[in-house]
């Protein structure tokens, strides 16, 4: 039990504090207010303890990647390493990082970012990790983000890994000219160096232009690209192919993919991508242009 | 936050963030306002305050004594936010403007408010404590990481200047 002052002096300020904040209005929304910050507090938290176990397993995988192979090989391959998936709900989704084979240059370092918008990234990639997960078919395997670039993830199918695309940039005019199956009825198939390509309708307004790719190794990917407001939006399964990894074919038909992007929940990430970006306008090289 | 409502709260099941935030966001405020002396700075305090308290919930609402932690984040939050306004003003960073007072200022307001901003901030701190929140001088000293006798001789000394500087143009608060 505490001890209360009872000097007439006390009691005379405690009288006039008491008077002064009885005038005070009450604060509005201050609850509301609070949950808002804490949620952001505690997103930024946990994003913190991620970003650390995230930091060290990228220090380990460079620390494994300078050190010399037992069997005296060339090239090291670029192990991946998976950061340990935090326990707590609501669930994270990890993120594989890459390690790099070599020295990154200096001049080419990423800018900064700032905080608040680094965590707003990393929230939408988590939502949009979570409904790759949770709106396609299982095959895909388990979801991770993967840490070379904001629009991608990797399934981890049974047979192998899977390059997961979930892209929603400004439009930019300066982009190659789409102009196959751009004009063709939609349904009608046209056939592109072993890839096929059909314009499809996804929503009232919007249509696109899916993709069933083949690679120089036989795999084959499934992709949907089409224009959302101010922006072109990607959404892709294809074979992961980066050295350490194994790469397969899409386990995913394009109208599959086709289905995913006409999903509610799908639609509502890519409408909040496009009024807010996460990436940035891609930008052209002719050198690419077929 | 003085009457321990939340220890009396819990004691009847569950306590939600909302409930012990609709409950205590009031007192909080105005010990904020008697701290800080802005009523939109109070406002930032006490909503700091909640949010701290509101990311970690879970444990925080298993405290025994959660009133005296949430005293106990309110004041440490204040005296972070001088530290670093101290700072800004040192580096001309942060512009000195005048004061937001809810509404029509009365005379014991303002002569109560400028008295408090006279005092030294954690001279302040300890009147507010002390006086307005009832804590004992052993729990203000804890609080404010300081010594016993530190609490009672700055109080005292703070407690003479605000009786007389209100007393002089308030005579009845004197009475």
């Amino acid at each position: 039990m505490q001890e209360k002052e009872q000097a007439p002096g006390a009691l005379f300020v405690r009288g006039a504090m008491s008077r002064v904040t009885d005038e005070l209005a009450e604060p509005v929304g201050l609850t509301a207010k609070a949950v808002r910050q804490g949620r952001r507090r505690r997103l930024r938290s946990r994003l913190a303890v991620g970003g650390a176990a995230v930091c060290t397993a990228a220090l380990a995988a460079t620390g494994l990647a300078l050190l010399p192979e037992p069997s005296g090989g060339g090239a090291g391959s670029a192990p991946l390493q998976v950061a340990a998936a935090p326990t707590a709900s609501p669930r994270v989704f990890p993120t594989t990082t890459v390690a790099p084979t070599a020295s990154p240059d200096p001049s080419q370092s990423a800018p900064v970012v700032p905080e608040a918008e680094r965590l707003r990234i990393e929230d939408f990639r988590q939502r949009s990790a979570a409904v790759l997960q949770d709106l396609l078919p299982p095959e895909i395997g388990a979801v991770s983000l993967l840490s070379d670039h904001v629009s991608d993830y990797l399934g981890t199918s049974a047979q192998g890994d899977l390059l997961l695309r979930f892209s929603v940039r400004p439009h930019s005019d300066a982009g190659p000219p789409s102009t196959l199956c751009a004009d063709t009825p939609i349904g009608q198939e046209v056939q592109v160096k072993g890839s096929t390509c059909k314009r499809v309708q996804l929503t009232d307004g919007i249509t696109g232009i899916t993709w069933a790719g083949l690679d120089s190794d036989g795999r084959t990917s499934a992709s949907v690209v089409f224009r959302l407001g101010g922006s072109d939006v990607g959404l892709s399964v294809g074979p992961y192919a980066r050295t350490g990894s194994t790469p397969v074919s899409s386990p995913l038909t394009v109208d599959q993919v086709v289905a995913f992007a006409q999903q509610p929940r799908v639609m509502a990430l890519l409408e909040e991508g496009d009024l807010h970006p996460v990436e940035e306008a891609q930008t052209y090289s002719p050198a690419y242009e077929e | 936050m003085a009457g321990g409502a939340g220890e009396r709260m819990r004691g009847q099941g569950e306590l939600s963030f909302e409930e012990y935030a609709a409950v205590h966001g009031r007192r909080l405020y105005r010990t904020a306002y008697l701290l800080c002396g802005d009523t939109h700075r109070a406002e930032d305090l006490a909503q700091t305050t909640l949010a701290k308290l509101f990311a970690h919930w879970r444990r925080a609402s298993r405290m025994e004594h959660l009133d005296a932690y949430t005293r106990t984040v309110l004041t440490r939050t204040f005296l972070g936010e001088q530290r670093r306004r101290a700072v800004a003003r040192r580096l001309g960073l942060l512009a000195s403007r005048p004061e937001s007072s809810p509404g029509e200022d009365t005379d014991l307001r303002v002569t109560l408010m400028n008295a408090l901003a006279e005092l030294p901030v954690r001279a302040r701190a300890m009147v507010v404590l002390r006086y307005w929140e009832d804590l004992s001088v052993e729990t203000v000293a804890d609080l404010l990481d300081c010594s016993t006798g530190t609490v009672k001789s700055q109080c005292s000394r703070a407690l003479a200047r605000l009786r007389e500087q209100l007393g002089e143009s308030y005579p009845y608060a004197a009475a």
